[in-house]
């Protein structure tokens, strides 16, 4: 029941997280604080994929074979690898967005002189208050 | 602040209550997570010693290279592209380049002290041989071409943070010697996939055909450095003064 | 022993929560990005618990290493303060 609860617990906190980086994706104005939230957003899902392949038996091995270990015994404890391996790119490919959006940024603040979305709408010739 | 702590913290004050409400009975009963059959399969066939094996003790590298390996190929494309995205958005042609370089001899020199510089010296050098230890045994431990390019990414930023651009330039760690090195990991990755079909009459990235586990640990190798002058390329262009780039937009208008 | 290792990531994730929060409501950039910094330091130790060895090993360094440089190099090009609404 208790490890259960923490399970629960650990999944609503995740959510929350995930939530809490599209509130402040859509709600900040400034880019690169965008960016930012963008980012904790998709930690937030990572941490979720991966708590999905856990296997929430005690000695919990990673999936990673070794001498001493019966196959069975393996089979029996190893956690899920096919999240991992997704996240693992996930991550890497995150980082490679990051670099295409920041370079955006950088060069809309040298032509234009701000990284405000505000002004960016203005400065397109879209709606402004 | 303050007040953000306790707004935070009364926020997961709720989850802590929602969570106990709903757990109370168990009705979920999640507590047993049996593991799916796919994973089974991937943890079964890794290092089996006959076929559908991919001659790894280390599952996930398993996956990346050799079940999945159109995915992580195509990945390495998408890599490439956003990179040469930011690239090609601070593009210069080679008088901007020629003028890039003169107004740099004209920045002032900057010196960290003594102590930071040899620390960074030794730091450097422990991350170089560690990151090159996560690559080349990146199909045996925990590890891969990803995690030991990222690693050693970092042992050339703080090169870059201690001394300057200049000192990497001066190295011979130019642009173009980088973009070689990456289009050499690349043509070794390619290589490496496109191997099978002319030496074994296989299919593409049928690595298993290869002896043993040349494989794993040349894909491993190509991704290693890939990701690490990925990352350097960029930082070495976005390490150019603020001041120089305004010069020569300037220089564009006109 | 198994519940043990779930408080431990249920504690990380809350101060995880509670980190990412703060870089949300933070309008200083630099000070944002150190809080979101911290908020990945944790999570990293989380993939540690939930057995996920190559992660770690990817997502400190970047995370903690790549992105952050990154980030403070974008803001020295950029503005420092978050123009408030």
């Amino acid at each position: 029941m208790i490890a259960s609860f923490f399970i629960f617990y650990i999944t609503v906190t995740l959510f929350a997280i995930i939530l809490l980086g599209i509130y402040g994706l859509v709600t900040r104005s400034n880019l690169i604080k965008k960016i930012i939230m963008l980012n904790i957003m998709g930690d937030g899902i990572n941490m979720l994929l991966i708590l999905i392949g856990y296997r929430f038996v005690f000695p919990v091995f990673p999936p990673i074979y070794e001498k001493h270990v019966t196959f069975e015994e393996f089979l029996a404890r190893a956690v899920d690898p096919i999240p991992q391996a997704f996240v693992l790119t996930a991550v890497v490919i995150g980082m490679a967005m990051n670099i295409l959006l920041i370079s955006y940024a950088i060069q809309f603040y040298r032509l234009h002189g701000t990284v405000d979305a505000r002004d960016i709408a203005e400065i397109m010739g879209g709606e402004s208050k | 602040m303050k007040r953000d702590v306790f707004v935070a913290i009364s926020f997961l004050m709720a989850f802590l209550l929602i969570s106990y409400a709903i757990t109370v009975k168990d009705v979920l009963g999640m507590a047993e997570n049996p593991l799916r059959p796919l994973g089974g399969f991937y943890l079964r066939h890794a290092f089996a010693p006959s076929n559908l094996t991919s001659h790894s003790p280390e599952v996930v590298t398993a996956i990346v290279w050799n079940y999945r390996g159109f995915d992580t190929l195509f990945e390495t494309f998408v890599f490439f592209l956003s990179i040469m995205g930011a690239l090609s958005i601070f593009r210069l042609t080679e008088e901007q380049e020629k003028e890039v370089r003169s107004l740099e001899s004209r920045e002032p020199h900057r010196h960290m002290d003594l102590i930071t510089r040899a620390t960074t010296k030794l730091v450097v050098i422990m991350i170089v041989s560690i990151s090159a230890s996560i690559a080349l045994h990146g199909h045996l431990t925990p590890g891969g071409g990803f995690q030991g390019g990222s690693a050693m990414a970092v042992a050339a930023l703080l090169l870059f943070a201690a001394f300057s651009k200049f000192t990497l330039e001066r190295k011979g760690l130019t642009l173009r010697h980088v973009i070689t090195a990456y289009a050499f990991g690349l043509a070794l990755i390619l290589a490496t996939a496109i191997a099978p079909v002319f030496l074994y009459d296989g299919r593409l990235l049928q690595i298993n055909l290869l002896p043993g586990e040349t494989g794993l640990l040349n894909l491993d190798v190509g991704e290693y450095i890939a990701v690490t002058f990925g990352f350097l390329m960029v930082f070495l262009v976005l390490g150019i003064s603020e001041w120089i780039f305004k010069v020569i937009l300037r220089g564009e208008i006109e | 022993m198994q519940e043990l290792h779930l408080i431990i990531l249920a504690i990380v994730v809350s101060f995880g929560f509670v980190f990412s929060y703060l870089a949300m409501k933070e309008h200083d950039l630099l000070k944002a990005l150190a809080l979101s910094s911290v908020q990945s330091t944790f999570f990293a130790l989380g993939f540690y618990i939930l057995a996920a060895p190559d992660i770690v090993l990817a997502y400190l360094a970047i995370a903690v290493g790549a992105y952050t440089a990154l980030v403070i190099l974008a803001i020295s090009k950029t503005e420092r303060y978050e123009v408030g609404e």
